[in-house]
């Protein structure tokens, strides 16, 4: 077999016409300056339509408001009415996301930490206190059951919130490495419904709280005096005072303003639908977050208190109190009841207790 | 494994168990009878159902003392029909699974409101069952365990609420099992119970002449 050239075929008009086109066309690509890139030369800057609108896009206002002001660009509008809808990128956000990252949650979390330390280190090195070695084998009603009640029902909705709070502040940096992110995310689902969930009774509980105690917890003589000698750390021995002393006065109140604080800065997070713009959430968060770190950490203090002081829990247990403990921590109030004849002997309450279970019959308690 | 057996065989172990032994249990009683009442009878038959009724209010002479637990205690039994029955997801689990149809569902606002009200009595009523010396007294290990174990499912129950994590679900229905292989033996049963009870001790006391 022999090679034989194609055949030579003759160009039509319109090929012609295509080629003029095409070496028309590359003499024009080659005369555009843009159209090979230069390395060596600095390219030359044109300004993107797209890089202003996202930029206003972000920013919105006041460049956008005062660019629709004079007539520049038409206003920012959109169908969907309501706060914050015409907003496409907020700025604001990621600021409040880096806050709440690089500041809140570390230094939240220092306090906590060195709160928390700080009190075992007082327990390990001081242990319980005894105030007075002496049994008197006398008792005194201190809280009655529902009082106990309240109180448990309270401390139970804010530990729940405590541990849920905490839950959804630390969990990222905290939990994921110990159980996964799956696991987090479950527990991170769990805790938000609960918190959100158990929220509205702490406030419940807070004004039940208020409304039964605010009377024992208004201040009274004698009260200035124990703040100044600190509760009996200056000076000895244990200053005298009444139902409640000038710290469990200072306990409650700030209970119950910093409480009804983080309720109301909790409402404002819980129903976003009230019309409250991102600026005033990120407040309320801010507000919730350093109460409750607030809260947390006087509220371990005071678990510290009951568990390290020999007698003081006995009240909110089974409602009665050692005589002793009594003079030596609330004198005038153990002094009044003694007057009114309300000091009960140990085998008095266990009798008292003793009828209870027999017959049914509730014990004695004052003011229910 | 574990998942498929929870939403599969134990679900369906654990309902027909709860409905063949309360049951039994609702027969036995109703078949048991009582003693014939020697006594003159003061009344005309009947009683029965105003006590039931009668018996939905606490005693004028308790009304002060009892408040708090009337209060909680009706915060919590009508929250707890609210989600048992009328929880969006319950109507969807029920529909599907036991009844075969539909009904309207309460809106989310009223779910939550409903757990609230749930949630807080029962939490209320169990701790006031330990703090109190005579309602603790009276209360045996099976009473704390009931109120504990119900205050568990319907805390799952809210943990699961938006069915974002099957894990949360599966551990609420598990607790659901749990509760009603338990609830038969248990004072639970007086769900079912109280208007024979109820009804019994009022036509006694009206035939013998005290209106209860």
């Amino acid at each position: 077999m022999s090679f034989r050239p194609p055949p030579c075929r003759r160009v039509t008009r319109s090929g012609w016409i295509c080629w003029v086109l095409l070496a028309g066309l590359a003499l024009l690509v080659a005369d555009l300056p843009a159209a090979a890139p230069s390395h060596d030369k600095p390219s030359a800057k044109v300004d993107d339509p797209g890089t202003d609108l996202w930029r206003f896009v972000r920013r919105r206002a006041p460049e956008l408001r005062s660019l629709a002001e004079k007539g520049a660009i038409g206003p920012v509008t959109t169908q969907v009415k309501g706060v914050d809808t015409s907003v496409l990128i907020n700025d604001k956000g990621q600021e409040w996301r880096l806050y709440r990252h690089r500041m809140l949650i570390p230094i939240s979390a220092i306090v906590l930490g060195t709160v928390a330390v700080l009190l075992l280190l007082l327990y390990l090195a001081v242990g319980r206190r005894v105030p007075d070695p002496r049994e008197t084998g006398k008792r005194l009603l201190r809280f009655v059951a529902y009082e106990r009640t309240l109180h448990w029902f309270m401390a139970a909705i804010f530990l729940f919130l405590g541990v849920t709070g905490l839950t959804i502040l630390y969990g990222r940096p905290l939990l994921i490495p110990l159980v996964g992110k799956e696991s987090f995310s479950a527990m991170a689902s769990a805790s938000k419904e609960g918190h959100n969930l158990f929220g509205p009774l702490f406030l419940v509980s807070l004004l039940l709280f208020l409304q039964r105690f605010w009377r024992r917890n208004l201040y009274s003589r004698g009260d200035l005096r124990w703040l100044i000698r600190l509760g009996g750390l200056l000076g000895g021995d244990s200053p005298p005072a009444g139902f409640f002393n000038m710290g469990e006065k200072m306990l409650f109140w700030l209970l119950i303003a910093v409480g009804l604080l983080i309720c109301a800065s909790g409402l404002v997070l819980l129903f976003p639908n009230f019309g409250q713009g991102r600026l005033l959430m990120e407040g309320a968060h801010l507000i919730h977050t350093l109460g409750a770190v607030l809260l947390l950490a006087t509220i371990m203090a005071h678990i510290y208190m009951g568990i390290a002081t020999k007698g003081a829990m006995d009240g909110m247990k089974g409602g009665y109190v050692e005589y002793s403990w009594a003079r030596h921590h609330h004198r005038e109030w153990a002094d009044e009841e003694e007057k009114k004849g309300r000091v009960l002997s140990e085998e008095e309450v266990r009798r008292r207790f003793g009828e209870a279970r027999k017959i049914g019959v509730p014990e004695r308690e004052a003011g229910t | 494994m574990i998942a498929q057996l929870i939403d599969g065989p134990l679900w369906l172990f654990s309902a027909w168990f709860f409905l063949v032994v309360a049951l039994w249990r609702l027969l036995v009683i109703l078949f048991k009878g009582r003693p014939k009442s020697l006594a003159k009878p003061r009344n005309a038959p009947g009683g029965a159902l105003a006590t039931i009724f009668r018996r939905f209010l606490p005693y004028p002479e308790f009304r002060k003392v009892s408040r708090v637990r009337f209060w909680a205690g009706y915060a919590f039994h009508v929250g707890l029909l609210a989600l048992l029955f009328f929880a969006a997801p319950h109507v969807e689990f029920l529909s599907q699974r036991v009844t075969g149809f539909s009904w309207p569902a309460l809106p989310h606002w009223a779910f939550e409101v409903a757990a609230e009200l749930a949630l807080g009595g029962l939490l209320f009523l169990a701790l006031f069952r330990l703090m109190d010396p005579v309602t603790r007294f009276i209360s045996s290990t099976g009473d704390h365990l009931a109120s504990w174990l119900v205050f568990l499912v319907m805390l799952t129950g809210c943990f699961a609420l938006w069915r974002s994590h099957e894990s949360l679900r599966l551990l609420h229905l598990f607790l659901a099992e749990l509760l009603l292989i338990y609830f038969p033996f248990s004072s639970l049963m007086h769900a079912l119970t109280f208007p024979f009870s109820r009804g019994f001790t009022g036509a006694v006391y009206h035939r013998k002449g005290v209106n209860i």
